[in-house]
């Protein structure tokens, strides 16, 4: 197509802009429709080079991105542009490109659709996604600095809690030593839940290293089972793994698998009923290892299923009331999870009980 | 470092010569953009290219925007990578926001390297009030910011698709290639930023190795006033002004880039 030929009267007023260069940047062909959205006309544009559509910053991305993706890969799609109208004004558009050969080389074929009101609404979504991006990390600095803080003179009551229970004298009355040991379990407790809250803020600010490598199946199960069987006694539950081997090998950070499957493990038996049977499986399903934690306690309801993975969520007591922590724990469990590139899934039924399910990628 | 760096920067070497002929690419692309060129150079160079951390196929997870935050980090992929394969001796044929780069490792390494080829070079952006015109007002390099962080909506998604719908024209697979462009977004917007924002007005004097300034006419990027301030300010300049439009002669006129190129090197070996 040469430069002033007359266009398709179907193309030339078309609902979107039309506009056909070649590899040297001039323009060989604009229809009306866009003509008429930069303030010129069409002979003003033809054998002129496209910059003069573009706003500087255009220009820019113009010769760094789209001509060299039309140029080397034939085609670009939804590029944003600014035009610059000729009365100085910026005009946002999509543009989609395709590139064809011709006698006097290539020629790159541009449809260009404004898009003035999504240009206004992205706008607002990219700047409010910057303004969450810094409220998160403000939070997630705020939280570790603050689980800092607190963790050095947990560690001294800790530390004198547990002289007063050595109690070389023997002076201690009973009564006391229960209170002195309540102190005890408590500061244990709250520096737990405290190392949650660094685990998590840690995360999300400078992400922990993971140690990716192949790892037996039964073994990460054999593993979680023996340390979620001390739990189990505690809190009167059965632990039962079912099947008692797995074949295979599965690809992820030892210390985070353990991480997230004693997690899993530690809420099923809390909300369990006493007595009750708590189910750890594994399986092959295909390229992946999923490993479950099935409880028969309370369920939970379809509308918070999707919330319990969101970080401070947490859900009531359970049978025994024991329901306390922070609710971080599928938090940092389901980003850890993602990170060794698997994920964690649930599925559960009011009054039935819970199925959490950690699947992992095979190893090859 | 070893063969990491080699794989981190994506390094192919390739080409029946031994005289290193190195090609670095610029804003925006990869190594990919010079595969016009290199045919013309394979059988009498050995021909090295590379993408920078954060370009191309390079190593993503190697990306540490401490380093890359300004263009040393990036002057030091160069020199790792020449001091990997111990190359001598080396025509560094850089594009755009690398000739900047490629001076900066010139300056550091000035014995490894024989001569460097710039295209459409330029040292600052930005318009200063010394009188200095680099093309751009800030309000324009901030307006690029914000276009790219627009096309991040967009940018990496859309450009895996596109090679997939592209197997299915096989018109349109001339030139095909599955990671050009496809650089990280958050990457390409720092890179923009050190690109555009960086003044190494002040580095053009301390360059002993000779160079080939090619300045293409109506660059959009680079106004030949801006290749003249480069001739005159490194010591040991020669200015070629091509025919060729835009800012990219090796991927529109390969044809004539080469031939210069070639005359050049021809001229500086007799």
């Amino acid at each position: 197509m040469m430069a002033g030929a007359t266009l398709d009267p179907i193309l030339d007023r078309a609902a979107c802009g039309y506009l056909a260069v070649d590899e040297t940047g001039i323009v060989q062909a604009v229809n009306t429709t866009l003509a008429d959205l930069v303030g010129r006309t069409r002979q003003a544009i033809e054998r002129e080079h496209v910059d003069q559509l573009l706003s500087p910053a255009g220009r820019i991305f113009y010769t760094t991105h789209l001509f060299p993706l039309l140029q080397l890969q034939g085609m670009a799609e939804e590029v944003y542009l600014p035009l610059r109208a000729k009365d100085g004004s910026d005009l946002p558009v999509l543009v989609n490109g395709v590139s064809r050969d011709t006698a006097d080389g290539v020629v790159h074929d541009l449809i260009v659709v404004p898009m003035r009101q999504r240009n206004q609404l992205e706008n607002e979504l990219i700047a409010a996604r910057h303004v969450a991006e810094q409220a998160a990390s403000a939070k997630d600095r705020f939280l570790s600095i603050v689980s800092h803080e607190l963790r050095t003179p947990l560690a001294a009551a800790r530390g004198y809690a547990e002289l007063l229970l050595r109690d070389p004298s023997g002076s201690m009355s009973d009564r006391q030593r229960t209170y002195v040991q309540r102190i005890l379990d408590s500061t244990i407790y709250q520096a737990s839940l405290i190392e949650d809250v660094l685990d998590f803020a840690g995360q999300h600010g400078q992400r922990r290293s993971l140690d990716i490598t192949p790892l037996a199946t039964e073994e990460v199960v054999a593993r979680a089972e023996t340390l979620l069987t001390v739990r189990a006694v505690e809190e009167e539950c059965t632990l039962r793994r079912d099947p008692t081997e797995v074949a295979g090998s599965v690809s992820g950070d030892p210390r985070a698998i353990q991480q997230i499957l004693l997690n899993l493990g530690t809420n099923a038996i809390k909300f369990s009923p006493p007595g009750a049977e708590v189910l750890l499986t594994a399986d092959v399903e295909g390229d992946r290892v999923a490993i479950a934690v099935a409880d028969r306690g309370p369920g939970i309801a379809d509308d918070q299923l999707d919330r319990i993975f969101e970080p401070f969520v947490r859900l009531d007591g359970g049978a025994s009331g024991r329901g306390r922590g922070l609710g971080l724990g599928l938090a940092i469990s389901r980003d850890l999870a993602r990170s060794m590139g698997g994920d964690i899934t649930v599925h559960s039924v009011v009054g039935e009980g819970s199925r959490f399910t950690l699947k992992l990628p095979a190893a090859t | 470092m070893s063969t990491d760096v080699l794989r981190r920067n994506q390094v192919r070497v390739f080409g029946k010569g031994t005289q290193p002929m190195l090609f670095a690419h610029g804003f925006g692309c990869d190594q990919n953009m010079w595969r016009f060129m290199t045919p013309a150079f394979e059988d009498d160079y050995r021909i090295v290219l590379f993408d920078y951390v954060g370009s191309g196929k390079s190593d993503l997870s190697a990306y540490d925007p401490d380093r890359y935050g300004n263009l040393d980090g990036y002057a030091q992929d160069i020199v790792d990578i020449v001091r990997e394969l111990d190359l001598r001796d080396v025509i560094l044929v850089a594009h755009s926001v690398s000739s900047m780069i490629g001076i900066l490792a010139a300056i550091a390494e000035p014995d490894r390297f024989a001569r460097l080829v710039l295209i459409g070079p330029s040292p600052s952006y930005l318009n200063d009030p010394d009188g200095y015109r680099g093309g751009f007002e800030r309000a324009d390099l901030e307006g690029l910011l914000d276009l790219m962080d627009k096309n991040y909506i967009g940018w990496a998604n859309t450009l895996s698709p596109m090679v997939m719908k592209n197997d299915e024209r096989p018109e349109l697979t001339r030139e095909l290639n599955d990671s050009f462009c496809s650089t990280d977004p958050v990457i390409a917007r720092q890179f923009a930023e050190v690109t555009f924002f960086s003044d190494n007005r002040a580095d053009l004097a301390k360059l002993e190795v000779p160079v080939l300034v090619l300045q293409c006419t109506d660059d959009a990027l680079a106004p030949a006033s801006v290749g003249a301030f480069v001739a005159s300010s490194v010591p040991r300049a020669e200015f070629r002004q091509l025919a060729a439009t835009g800012h990219c002669p090796h991927m529109s006129h390969p044809d004539e880039t080469i031939a210069v190129i070639r005359e050049h090197l021809a001229a500086v070996a007799a």
